[in-house]
């Protein structure tokens, strides 16, 4: 991946599903994080709103994380990314980013990814069930 | 009472050059370090520099007078040899101690900055085109799992 030396500041945006609580804590937690590189968390749902190449069908679908000098970072990459854009996380970016760690990065990233897709059908369950 | 007096000057002056030629070692091969961790700034490197030393005399030398006082008189030249060996190899271990701890804060400060440095650590799976369609470049993100 080259170096971006003199484009213009880097800015990602985090795509999370607006729908799931977890994914709305992680993206508040975000945002207060130290950072090198600024990150906006975006609920996927506003896709159609705005440039995203993306629908937001594709941005449910993994973590999706756009760079403003348009790469696109899906699954491991974007949380890799997303590490990589935090000051006290850029450490664990690289680690995760090496071939060897790279088996453990997918499966502890696929298991955030479940709790979330798990808290996501809870609530969908609790949400469909008629009251008394 | 001789020999312990002259216990207690071989030890201050073996230590005090000890510590004199340990701290100019760092001093004159620590500045690299710094150098390139400040971005070439040869000033701030510079003052850094002499502050790390001048830390380490302090340590040092304290430590030196705080370990002077044997715990009792050498009675002849073989006990005082053996006080001065003893009080000499403290100060080297401190010193050694004091050494690896420069070595590794140099070490860290560098890691720091090459972190900070350190370009994304992954390829992008697409890239925005100028007419806002997506060009995958190698997947698009990870396989499904089995």
């Amino acid at each position: 991946m080259p170096a971006h030396p003199d484009a213009a500041p880097l800015c990602l945006t985090v795509w999370f599903d607006g729908d799931c609580g977890f994914c709305a804590r992680v993206a508040k937690w975000l945002e207060r994080q130290p950072k090198f590189v600024a990150v906006n968390c975006v609920a996927a749902q506003t896709a159609g709103t705005s440039s995203c190449p993306l629908n937001t069908a594709e941005l449910l679908d993994k973590l999706t994380v756009t760079a403003s000098d348009g790469a696109v970072y899906r699954g491991t990459n974007a949380w890799i990314t997303l590490l990589w854009a935090l000051r006290n996380y850029r450490r664990w970016s690289l680690r995760f980013a090496r071939q060897s760690w790279r088996p453990w990065a997918e499966d502890l990233f696929a298991t955030i990814t479940g709790v979330a897709k798990l808290t996501q059908r809870q609530r969908k369950a609790h949400a469909a069930k008629p009251s008394p | 009472m001789g020999t312990t007096l002259y216990a207690y000057v071989f030890y201050v002056v073996i230590s005090v050059a000890l510590t004199i030629w340990v701290a100019r070692t760092l001093h004159k091969n620590g500045r690299v370090f710094l150098v390139d961790v400040f971005d070439n700034r040869d000033e701030l490197a510079d003052s850094v520099n002499h502050l790390l030393v001048v830390g380490f005399y302090l340590i040092n030398f304290g430590y030196i007078s705080l370990a002077l006082k044997l715990a009792k008189h050498t009675e002849d030249a073989t006990q005082a040899f053996e006080a001065v060996s003893h009080k000499v190899g403290l100060v080297l271990v401190v010193l050694g101690m004091m050494h690896f701890f420069n070595l590794f804060v140099f070490s860290r400060i560098r890691a720091n900055k090459q972190i900070a440095e350190a370009p994304r650590p992954v390829a992008p799976d697409a890239m925005v085109q100028a007419d806002g369609t997506l060009a995958a470049i190698n997947k698009l993100g990870d396989p499904p799992k089995e």
